[in-house]
């Protein structure tokens, strides 16, 4: 089992604040954090590990690796590093700056060719700066994975996957019989729960698979500070991955939506508060509500 | 010059920061209220290694020396003061004490512990009779075959209750004086004879925990000296030394929550038709509270990087004590008197900050000492000693 988690790493939503008036939007310092939803992703990783606390190397066996990886300027190490102090066995940087969706997803699907065995991608569904959304999907698209979104908690189990045929049709004669039994396959599959208004949703698929997690899904763990420290004064233990390692050409890594401009949302008007009886209120608002037909 | 942190000393921040708010604010009131810093909060701080922060790795400890450390004291006391008087009397003078002039022995023996969180430590100086004065201490011990039998009082010692470690003062030999004649000595909790009293009702800090202790001929292995006999009071010196530094970190971090809490207060509340922050009388003291935390913030720090890089601190030190805890003492008042009535509600926190604060002031050497401490340092560099 090999996962690998994608870290977003963005602008602390602390450090800068939005003027309306002069349409500006001011960084007060420069500071960056993973992004929440990504953390999110990350625990859930850990827990399919069964890294515990600080036991972590001890416990995690080569059967249960993480490795996570992010893209941008070396800053982005800042979050892998601290990935690799909660137990993370690999860390890598893909050298690549401002990427769209299209593109980032099209290199994570590299990334998971060139590192390989990698049977589970775990992701934030959005990353709350760009709003961008998408990338989980694209790249179970661009590496013909099953996908489940908005998952609040993950597990693997082995799951018994009837086949396409008379199996899955239900006869039972079959089923008993030799044939039927060579027709059962068992797989790892990783079931998600994913929260609807009122009740919850038990969904799984069979690996590979892409899963994404919102934000406030699992709580995150904190590092230890010992193993926190280590992980920033080693060397060496953040790799980094080029366009060219990853294959990747010019062309796709062309954006393929481009930003023309940037507004701000318009000023929201006070509200007013009607006056009057019952009735006179009634065709007020009857009024109101008309201009909007 | 270069005033930025170090990469880990940014994550540890941002590890400590996260933590604080979420485990220690949440509970800051119940901590006041209860008098009780709860088990399993302390339990969390152990396994993240908050307990063993400025020791080297090999006892057990993050080696994240000193700067570290005061960050550490900065964001814990941001939100929750009890908590991280707590951690600072275990690390900055107990456990301090013993890794700075203990055997190697010793530190084997109770540093791993210690910086682990399994044992609780305290520093063993104040006696009834022996404040401000701490030359004058009377606990006594004896020499009888391998052991030192201790025998006397300590008073106000913060984890007094629930240390199971104490590094202890005591007289060895009254006619040669604290330079010669005081020794310091670690004791454990469940020694026949030694007994801790009942907690101080205080008026702040309430989660943190203080007691008198007594000692009856409290049997105390001759390996269990700290230090070298007759050199006590030099280590216990050298190690408030440490403790005053982190001290001002902690004070630090109470002055910058008053001011956020200020600011916050000031921008929303309106009086004469506008936010209180367009009043000059606020700005005044928004401006001022600022300015000292940045004051305060550049000594702590440099201090901290003196310890870090091994050069003298003993006045600067003294000076992070002082200069804090007046600062976080004026800060905390000036923020509660922008609440208005509201800053002394029990539903805020600025009351409780300004109870706990006082007592900055005056533990670890009350300021006036401190003025001591800093003059005699500046008379002795102009070739006058003022102090015998």
């Amino acid at each position: 089992m090999k996962t690998l988690v994608f870290l977003r790493s963005i602008l602390n939503p602390d450090a800068f604040i939005v003027n309306r008036r002069t349409q500006q939007v001011f960084v007060n310092r420069e500071e960056y954090i993973t992004n929440p939803a990504d953390r999110c992703a990350l625990e859930a990783a850990l827990k399919i590990a069964g890294v515990n606390g600080y036991e972590t190397d001890k416990r995690m066996g080569a059967s249960s690796e993480i490795v996570a990886v992010s893209a941008g300027p070396v800053r982005v190490e800042t979050g892998l590093r601290e990935a690799l102090a909660l137990g993370v066995r690999r860390a890598s940087r893909i050298d690549l700056d401002d990427l769209d969706e299209a593109a980032l997803a099209r290199t994570l699907a590299r990334v998971v060719h060139l590192l390989g065995g990698i049977d589970l991608v775990l992701l934030g569904d959005a990353a709350p700066d760009t709003g961008g959304d998408q990338v989980g999907l694209r790249l179970a698209e661009e590496l013909g994975w099953r996908f489940i979104g908005n998952a609040c908690s993950v597990r693997t189990e082995m799951v018994t996957f009837p086949q396409p045929g008379r199996l899955a049709q239900g006869d039972d004669e079959f089923a008993s019989s030799d044939a039927g039994l060579a027709a059962i396959s068992r797989a790892e599959a990783v079931v998600a729960v994913k929260y609807l208004q009122g009740g919850w949703t038990e969904v799984e698929t069979q690996l590979p698979a892409v899963v994404t997690l919102p934000a406030g899904a699992i709580k995150p763990r904190l590092p230890g500070a010992a193993r926190l420290i280590n992980a920033f004064k080693a060397k060496g233990n953040v790799t980094v991955l080029s366009a060219a390692e990853l294959g990747l050409t010019r062309e796709e890594l062309e954006p393929s939506v481009k930003v023309t401009g940037r507004v701000f949302p318009p000023e929201r008007e006070p509200g007013r508060r009607l006056k009057g009886s019952v009735e006179e209120i009634a065709a007020t608002l009857a009024t109101i509500l008309q201009r909007f037909r | 010059m270069d005033f930025t942190f170090k990469p880990e000393h940014r994550a540890l921040r941002r590890m400590f920061r996260e933590f604080a708010e979420e485990e220690l604010r949440p509970r800051a009131k119940e901590v006041d209220r209860t008098g009780q810093v709860l088990p399993e909060v302390l339990k969390m701080m152990a396994e993240l290694g908050m307990f063993g922060l400025p020791f080297p790795q090999e006892y057990g400890g993050v080696g994240a020396g000193d700067t570290g450390y005061c960050i550490l004291l900065e964001e814990l006391n941001r939100a929750c003061a009890s908590t991280a008087t707590i951690v600072g009397a275990h690390i900055g003078i107990a456990a301090m004490s013993i890794y700075l002039d203990g055997s190697e022995d010793l530190k084997r023996r109770y540093l791993p512990d210690l910086a682990a969180g399994r044992k609780i430590g305290a520093f063993a100086l104040t006696e009834p009779n022996a404040g401000s004065d701490a030359a004058g201490i009377q606990l006594r011990a004896t020499l009888e075959g391998d052991s030192y039998f201790l025998d006397g009082q300590k008073m106000w010692i913060t984890n007094g209750p629930i240390a199971d470690v104490y590094a202890v003062l005591a007289v060895t030999d009254a006619s040669l004086g604290p330079r010669g004649g005081h020794t310091c000595f670690v004791v454990e909790r469940g020694w026949e004879g030694f007994s801790s009293a009942r907690p101080e009702r205080k008026m702040g800090l309430h989660g943190s925990p203080t007691s008198a202790l007594s000692f009856d001929e409290v049997r105390v292995p001759k390996e269990n000296v700290l230090g070298q006999v007759g050199m006590g009071f030099v280590t216990f010196m050298k190690t408030l030394d440490i403790g005053r530094v982190s001290l001002g970190a902690a004070t630090l971090g109470g002055a910058q929550a008053a001011l956020e809490a200020a600011v916050r207060w000031a921008r929303i509340r309106k009086q004469f038709g506008r936010p209180l922050a367009h009043l000059q009388a606020v700005e005044f003291m928004i401006a001022d509270m600022a300015t000292e935390i940045e004051a305060l913030r550049s000594l702590v720090y440099r201090t901290a990087w003196l310890v870090d890089t091994g050069q003298p601190f003993t006045r600067e030190a003294g000076m992070c004590k002082l200069y804090g805890s007046e600062v976080a003492s004026r800060c905390i008042d000036r923020a509660l008197q922008i609440h208005g009535a509201l800053g002394l509600s029990r539903d805020f926190h600025l009351e409780r900050g300004w109870r706990d604060s006082r007592i900055t002031e005056i533990f670890e050497g009350t300021n006036e000492i401190q003025r001591i401490v800093i003059a005699g340092n500046i008379f002795q560099e102009a070739g006058v000693r003022i102090r015998p």
